[in-house]
Formats: structure tokens, sequence, C-alpha cells
């Protein structure tokens, strides 16, 4: 490779646009994380909550020391009868409903139309956060935003605060 | 506006950002996003995929540790860079990896394609992923700040001969790492 052709690896390309929708989430991302505290802070004091909670329910539902001794166990023998062979039919059980979950949404988001993509990333945008995972709620809303088109800028009442932000946001932008 | 007024300006913003203050944070975040955004589209060779996500991903952590932004040190825009420049290191480690597990399926003419189309860049940003920080922080200042070798040893505090020897241990190291992501 010669200098010349090295030099033009180096050099920056035309610059990617910038999308408003990805703004628009980098900015209130952001800005809510300047106001919580940091996850991992959350999380301990959420454990620290529980084992307090724990050791509150252990002490108040201990034995009392006038609780008489317990009578003696004795193992109890029974013949069992040998059982009919079942159904094959009748022992398939039923298929438990697959709850699905923020990430199988997304990833399910990435291969279906605009339109169902759209939906996709809007329910798992809600999963997100109500797991409180700021970011990938973000990220799923940002696409959300983008394969809806500008419609979906309208504000409704079932929005969670993030994605009213959002959108908010995003209005802004383009009305710059 | 001086060096001097600009780091004033940095750090009663910072003061207040980290109070809390979505506006003097706004502040901070418009006077570096398009930069960051720049830097990241350089860094991965001008892919356009994924690079929503570093950037979203910069300013996270830069929120979260706001405070340890000292403009003593450097303009705030350079700090964000700073930090992407991390993000987009472990990203690239993570997209690598996913990579060597995924192979096409069935129709691959178009996907040879896209490949093809995507090689340069995608080697581009490995090779500069896998620069030290040093090696990475010159060739940016040369490419991406487009100055000169001179400017360079002014800011940095060394001579422009100094810069001359690590700009060019630089480039040697970044050609033998492009060329060892060649399609093998």
């Amino acid at each position: 490779m010669t200098d010349d052709e090295l030099d033009a690896l180096l050099t920056p390309l035309p610059p990617v646009p910038i999308a408003p929708a990805a703004r628009a989430a980098a900015l209130e991302v952001s800005t809510s994380a300047l106001r919580r505290p940091r996850s991992w802070l959350r999380k301990w004091a959420a454990v620290a909550a529980g084992f307090a909670l724990g050791v509150t329910v252990g002490w108040v539902a201990k034995p009392s020391p006038a609780t008489p001794a317990p009578a003696p166990m004795v193992q109890q023998t029974e013949k069992r009868e040998p059982m009919p062979s079942p159904n094959p039919a009748e022992t398939v059980p039923p298929v438990p409903a697959v709850a699905l979950n923020a990430d199988t949404l997304e990833m399910q988001a990435e291969i279906a139309d605009a339109a169902t993509a759209a939906k996709l990333y809007r329910q798992a945008g809600d999963l997100y956060l109500k797991d409180s995972d700021i970011a990938s709620a973000a990220r799923c809303y940002r696409l959300h935003l983008t394969e809806a088109g500008r419609e979906a800028c309208t504000p409704s009442k079932d929005d969670s605060w993030l994605l009213l932000s959002m959108k908010s946001s995003v209005l802004k932008e383009i009305a710059q | 506006m001086g060096d001097d007024d600009h780091g004033r300006r940095e750090r009663a913003l910072r003061d207040r950002a980290a109070a809390g203050d979505a506006l003097a944070w706004r502040a901070l975040f418009d006077s570096a996003y398009g930069r960051v955004h720049a830097y990241v589209s350089w860094r991965l060779g001008g892919r356009a995929d994924g690079i929503e996500d570093i950037v979203q991903e910069a300013w996270l952590v830069a929120a979260r540790r706001l405070a340890t932004f000292d403009p003593a040190i450097g303009r705030f825009a350079e700090w964000v860079c700073g930090i992407a420049a991390h993000v987009v290191r472990r990203h690239w480690r993570t997209h690598s990896r996913r990579q060597s597990r995924v192979r096409p399926l069935g129709h691959t003419e178009r996907l040879v394609v896209t490949v093809e189309e995507d090689d340069t860049a995608n080697r581009v940003a490995a090779a500069l992923a896998s620069l030290p920080d040093r090696y990475e922080r010159v060739l940016r200042a040369k490419y991406f700040d487009q100055w000169s070798v001179n400017a360079i040893a002014a800011h940095w505090g060394e001579t422009p001969k100094a810069i001359e020897s690590l700009l060019s241990r630089a480039r040697h190291a970044f050609r033998q790492a492009f060329e060892a992501e060649k399609a093998p």
C-alpha cells in the first residue's frame, strides 16, 4: 500500500447525516442519566432492601421458645397398585403461552416489514423501560419513530414518559 | 472566544449540569454532538450502521461521568470523543466476535456484493480499533482534525520531530493492521 493510498483510507469520508430522532434519543437518555443514580447503585440498594426485609421477616416469624416438642416422626409405607398405562393422547401437557420478552420482540422487529417493525419496536421499548433499561428503551423508541415516520410523532395518552419526551424533541428538531 | 473563556464557560456548564440542570447539559450536548458524530463516523471507516447506537452510548457514559470532565485538560467535545473511542473499540470487539460466528445461507450473490462494499470500511474500522491509544490520537489529529505536524507538536507540548516519528510509527502500525484484516 502506498502512502497516498493510506492517506486516502484515513481521510474522513463525507459525514453520515445526523438523524433527528437519534439526536433526540441521545439527548433524552443522557439528560435522564444526569438525574438518575447509577444502575449498579440502584441494584445494590434493591439487594440491601431485600436482605433487610428477609431479616425482619425471619425475626418476626421465629418460633417461640414455649412451642412443645414435635411428635416423633414415623415412616408410613403403603402398598401401591400398579397404575394402568395412560392414553398417550391424554398425557400431552398443554403448551404454555410463551411470554415475549423485549430482546425477542426487538429481534423480530429487525426482520419484519416496516409497519410491523414499528409496532414491535414500540412494544420492545415499553418492556425495556419497564425493566429500567433506559438505553435499550431509547434505542427501540428511536427505531420505532424512524420506521413509523412523522405521523408517529403525535403524542398519545398511551405513550411512556420517555417516548413522549422523544416525540417532543423530534417535533422540535423538525420545526427548527 | 479564547481557550480560557471557553474553559471557564465549559466549567460553569459542567457544574450546573452535574447538579441536574438540563439546560446546561443541553448547551454542552449541542456544542459537541456534531463533532462526536463525525468522529464516530471516521472511526467506523464511514460505515453508517451502528453509528447511532455508539454515539448514544457515548453520550450516556458522558452524562454519568460528567463530574470527571476537567476543562483544564481539554475541551468537552474532545473528552466525549475519548469516551466514544472506548465505546467504538468495545463495539468493534463484539461485532468481530459476532461476525466470526455468522455465515450467509442460500442466495449469497447479493450478500457478497454488500460485504465487498463494506469490506474496506470494516478493515479501516478494525485497524483503527486495534491501535494503541497514542497512535490513534496522533492519526486522529492528523487526518480527522487535519492538523499540521507543527500544530500537533504545539498542542501536545512536544517537538515536531517527535510527532513526525510518532506519526510514522502510527501509520506503519495502521498499515500492518489493515493488511492483516484481509480476508483469508
